[in-house]
């Protein structure tokens, strides 16, 4: 015996009609009796059940006399569609209660009975401050965004929208945002959450036929709530619909959103159109991947943390991994460590070379930065040639590349300054280090923007 | 079909008709106007997405009758273009000739058969009598608080509810804020209705236009239910709107109007209203609060607001204030629009704490209240 004999016909309807006809008339109709010789039809509304019967009726007999091998009778009633939803919002929902306990104490005369606040679980990492995120070039925009969340929540940047790459470290700066406000608000309901635990807490939560004022009540009460891996919300579209009043709740309520993906709202697949322009409402930045600067200034953070001490060529030697990966930069620290525990020994740039790369095939190598390959890419960005580099040539647009090329071979191959002069067409080492100095006081000193952003070109052209 | 009939009645009718056309439906025939010309010299318009439709009869001069259904904007926008007095329409073939002196237009057409079949309103027995500029009045302010997104279905609705044959309840909120007004009606409808506050818009129009393309514009309002009660009708001189009721159980709007109040403000409706319009300047972003901070020694009101971008900005409004002294904070718009709603010059403004939500009524009027919910500031705002 056929399931559902209606849902068969409708199967064999959208054979035959428009789309637009099925979905406008059909869509939302259902079998509402069965009987021997006869089909009793639900619609939502009159209209489509005036269209059906006058128009498709004759057509449905025929298929449900192919379905049945018999004539079978067809009946149209009207069964208004019923809205069920419970509703929320601030004027529904019950005053988020802050609970207050009076800790017990035995000797009441000695300590003073304060009220504590307690707690809220708000599921934050409290290794990830402020304090140890490391700002450098590629995240500063994405700091001072963070700061001015911390201390206005909700009223700057919302939401704040945080994007970029893998091991960039966005679930870092979440955890820190928190911690930050709830250090300054301790009456703040601060709640962190990935998206996979929030598709999790609403599948469970529809699924066990719990309160769902429960699991609104988790979300939509918080003052802050910070979302990590929004992306894994793509082709999800209950969970969306779910966020998008979990996010009109709060936003309507001016608390503090932050949002963090591995990429822009649009281009997460069959990501929501309300909901992308929601995400785009507030501020966007992105979190690049650290630069060298910034990499060695993480170990030397990370390394301290884990209370391991490594040599200043030892930190360069990790920075120069081929990777911009935090956490894999972290995974290196930990190994280092682990070694440093079990062998007992100090670590040298020999020894740490061995631990990471055991059969001296460091990516570095294979990727084999020579001085040429150097002043190979600096010609190429700069659309100079090797000529005018060796030149006597003095313009802008053959200083600028000459001496980033000789800071570049001086920083990243640690050639000496004769050596460099020797390659860069007979220079003498006094102006090697003219060169390198200006080029490093430009970046350091008075941080000149346009030659960061050329070095980070560089570098990731060359360790890419 | 070949019908005579005035260009600027045409015009307004298909105008009035068209609005309830939306781009929502996927169906071409649904941004289609119905054309009926009848033996009776009528034509009738309709127009309809599904959840509202209107119809609309018009005295014509019918030579022939006729059925055709035209494509809405594009015939809206060309009669709006003629200047001349008359028009006539004549179908041929698949085309519909519009005609207005020297000036000819064809438009293509869509078969009527296609076009949805509006319910029957034959032997209506549930009832509803309003007193016309009363409705009118009420409908503006509700249908202001009800929902405009789609998050709730069931807050896009005006709640009418009646207490006996006499006297109904319009309720709307957005579950920010929430209006409240009570009016006379003569009526034989015990349970209550939702009605979406789209529908309702399009009524208040209805009626306030009516006079432009009737001679007869009554002083009551009648609306009706469809048997098995999920169609609402309407019926105000020669306009009909059919409108598909919400079937949900409207929130407990009860319990949220507050009963208690520790601070109670009468202040000058329209000075107040200048005054956050002033300060609104300054909340920059949509939704951002502005401050309120009630005096109840200094007798005055302080509305502030400032951002980043913008800069900053306090007025003071004078008022009589009984009770604490409060500060809080209002979605300029809401507190605005809530304000706005009213016609008294004064203004009564009742709150408990700047959590709770904050009552505002006519100090005169007692049929009309509006509640809106206060936002968190900043410790900074």
């Amino acid at each position: 015996m056929m399931t559902n004999p209606w849902e068969q016909t409708l199967s064999a309807l959208e054979l035959e009609l428009d789309p637009a006809i099925i979905s406008t008339w059909f869509k939302k109709t259902n079998l509402y009796e069965t009987s021997e010789d006869k089909l009793i039809i639900a619609c939502p509304d009159a209209y489509s059940k005036n269209v059906i019967q006058s128009r498709y009726a004759d057509k449905i007999k025929d298929i449900l006399q192919e379905l049945y091998k018999k004539k079978m009778d067809i009946d149209f009633i009207v069964q208004p569609e019923k809205i069920d939803e419970p509703i929320s919002g601030p004027l529904f929902d019950e005053p988020p209660v802050i609970k207050q306990h009076v800790p017990i104490n035995d000797n009441q005369y000695d300590t003073p009975t304060h009220l504590a606040i307690s707690p809220i679980h708000n599921a934050l990492n409290d290794a990830f401050t402020l304090d140890n995120y490391i700002v450098g070039v590629n995240n500063r925009v994405v700091h001072a965004a963070a700061m001015s969340v911390v201390e206005n929540p909700g009223m700057i940047y919302n939401p704040l929208f945080i994007y970029g790459t893998t091991g960039v470290g966005k679930t870092h700066l979440l955890h820190a945002i928190g911690n930050e406000i709830q250090k300054r608000n301790p009456n703040f309901r601060v709640l962190y959450s990935s998206t996979e635990e929030f598709v999790n807490d609403l599948i469970t939560h529809i699924r066990q036929r719990k309160e769902m004022k429960n699991f609104r009540d988790k979300y939509r009460q918080s003052d802050v709530l910070l979302i990590d891996d929004v992306q894994f919300l793509a082709k999800k579209d209950s969970s969306q619909e779910e966020f998008y009043h979990t996010f009109n709740a709060l936003y309507q309520a001016n608390k503090q959103i932050v949002i963090a993906s591995d990429r822009e709202p649009t281009q997460i697949t069959q990501l929501a159109d309300r909901l992308v322009s929601r995400f785009r409402g507030g501020l966007m930045v992105q979190i690049s991947p650290p630069d060298y600067e910034t990499r060695l200034a993480i170990i030397e953070v990370k390394s301290k943390e884990q209370k391991l001490n490594l040599s200043q060529s030892v930190i360069e030697y990790l920075a120069q991994q081929p990777t911009e990966n935090i956490r894999e930069i972290h995974g290196m620290i930990l190994k280092l460590k682990s070694f440093a525990i079990s062998h007992n020994q100090v670590l040298n740039l020999a020894t740490v070379r061995s631990i990471l790369d055991p059969n001296g095939e460091s990516k570095v190598q294979k990727r084999r930065i020579t001085p040429e390959v150097i002043i190979d890419t600096v010609t190429k960005y700069f659309e100079t040639s090797l000529k005018d580099l060796c030149g006597k040539k003095r313009t802008k647009d053959v200083v600028i590349p000459r001496q980033m090329t000789m800071f570049l071979l001086r920083n990243e191959l640690g050639l000496n300054l004769t050596d460099i002069g020797e390659l860069l067409g007979g220079r003498d080492h006094t102006t090697v280090i003219h060169g390198y100095n200006k080029i490093k006081n430009s970046i350091e000193k008075e941080n000149n923007l346009i030659l960061r952003s050329h070095l980070k070109a560089l570098r990731q052209q060359l360790f890419a | 079909m070949k019908v005579d009939i005035l260009r600027e009645k045409l015009y307004r009718a298909s105008l009035l008709a068209g609005k309830v056309i939306t781009t929502k439906s996927n169906l071409p025939i649904l941004s289609n106007i119905a054309l009926i010309a009848n033996e009776n010299g009528e034509l009738i318009l309709i127009a309809s997405d599904l959840e509202v439709s209107v119809r609309l009869t018009l005295n014509a001069k019918v030579t022939e009758p006729g059925k055709i259904t035209v494509p809405a904007r594009k015939f809206i926008e060309y009669l709006a273009s003629l200047n001349l007095e008359k028009v006539s329409l004549e179908v041929d073939q698949k085309q519909i000739e519009v005609i207005s002196g020297d000036t000819r237009a064809k438009f293509v057409t869509m078969p009527i058969d296609e076009f949805p079949v509006l319910p029957e309103t034959v032997s209506l027995e549930k009832k509803l009598l309003i007193e016309r500029d009363r409705f009118k009045d009420a409908i503006k302010q509700v249908v202001f608080a009800a929902a405009r997104n789609d998050a709730h279905p069931v807050l896009s609705g005006v709640l009418f509810e009646f207490e006996g044959s006499n006297k109904m309840n319009m309720v709307s909120t957005d579950s920010f804020r929430l209006s409240y007004r009570q009016l006379q009606v003569d009526t034989n409808i015990k349970d209550p209705l939702i009605i979406p506050a789209r529908a309702l818009t399009e009524i208040e129009q209805f009626i306030s236009e009516a006079s432009n393309f009737t001679e007869d514009v009554p002083s009551d309002v009648i609306l009706s239910l469809s048997e098995g009660d999920n169609q609402l009708f309407f019926k105000y001189a020669n306009i009909e709107v059919i409108a598909r009721l919400l079937e949900a159980e409207f929130p407990n709007y009860k319990r949220v109007i507050p009963e208690e109040f520790s601070s109670t403000v009468n202040v000058n409706r329209l000075e107040f209203i200048q005054a956050i319009k002033r300060t609104s300047i300054f909340a920059a972003r949509e939704g951002q609060a502005i401050k309120l901070e009630f005096s109840a020694s200094n007798g005055e009101i302080k509305s502030s607001a400032q951002s980043v971008d913008v800069g900053s900005h306090s007025s003071v409004v004078r008022a009589d204030i009984e009770g604490k002294d409060m500060t809080l904070g209002f979605n300029s718009k809401f507190i605005l629009e809530g304000l706005e709603s009213f016609k008294d010059d004064v203004i009564r403004i009742e709150i408990k704490d700047n959590t709770a939500p904050v009552k505002l009524s006519g100090a005169k009027n007692p049929d009309y209240i509006h509640i809106v919910m206060p936002m968190s500031l900043n410790s900074e705002g």
